[in-house]
């Protein structure tokens, strides 16, 4: 049974302890800068082989279709598969106490010093980084779309109701996530 | 300041659950609320701590 690397069980390590969960999403949490999605397969696949890689990928699915941020679905569904509720609570605790610390930390500097005009041009530059990094994430998305016009015309809807018209988002996703799923149900007839 | 925290607290879980897809896809939403509808601060600041929480670790 110990060598049978492909039986549930034993597919990954040893069932971690409620203290490795904590631990090991307090690591991840620390050293995710930027997204943590590519160092969680990392760090739970092949550093702690708590899943394979199948486990991963079933489970990582399942965080990004429920709402809420993936990493940390992530970490309450893998706490919560070893050990239950107590496990969903560690992973999510040593997820996010870290960052938390580190955030407050900076936001309490920031405010101490914001009218000083060498962190407003740090912040500013700052700012612009991000904004940058999060366009470029949505050409990555938008491209593939490019030879689907339903498709792209739902994403101008969507980008013309949040950007232009300034509508609240419940609304929007309540009238174009039926009419998307509509029009991909036909285009896939 | 409790009234501030309750909103907080609505506001936030409305967010998360509306979050579909990754934290970004709410960031235009949290902008509006606390920009425009509760003006808890000017979009240049809310600029300033997204970039924050950007470049510290963690989730965003």
């Amino acid at each position: 049974m110990d060598h049978n690397l492909t039986s549930l069980d034993s597919a990954a390590g040893p069932r971690p302890t409620l203290r490795e969960i904590f631990s090991g999403f307090l690591g991840l949490g620390l050293i995710s800068f930027g997204g943590a999605l590519p160092l969680a397969r990392r760090a739970l696949v092949e550093q702690r082989r708590w899943l394979n890689a199948e486990d991963f990928t079933d489970l990582l699915g399942l965080c990004q279709f429920l709402p809420g941020g993936n990493v940390i679905n992530l970490s309450v569904a893998v706490g919560m598969r070893f050990r239950g509720i107590p496990g969903a609570l560690a992973g999510l605790l040593g997820l996010i106490a870290g960052p938390s610390l580190v955030v407050i930390g900076l936001g309490v500097l920031y405010e101490r010093t914001q009218d000083d005009p060498h962190v407003r041009h740090l912040f500013a530059g700052l700012a612009a980084a991000a904004a940058g990094l999060l366009i470029s994430m949505a050409v990555k998305i938008v491209l593939p779309l490019r030879n689907k016009p339903m498709a792209a015309l739902i994403a101008a809807l969507g980008f013309v109701a949040i950007a232009i018209m300034r509508l609240p988002l419940l609304p929007t996703m309540l009238v174009l996530t039926p009419l998307s799923i509509y029009v991909a149900s036909r285009s896939a007839q | 300041m409790n009234d501030t925290l309750v909103s907080l607290a609505i506001i936030f879980s409305q967010l998360s659950l509306l979050a579909f897809g990754g934290g970004n896809t709410i960031l235009p939403e949290m902008q509006r609320q606390v920009v425009e509808v509760h003006h808890w601060m000017p979009a240049s600041e809310f600029s300033a701590l997204f970039a924050l929480a950007q470049a510290a670790p963690g989730p965003t």
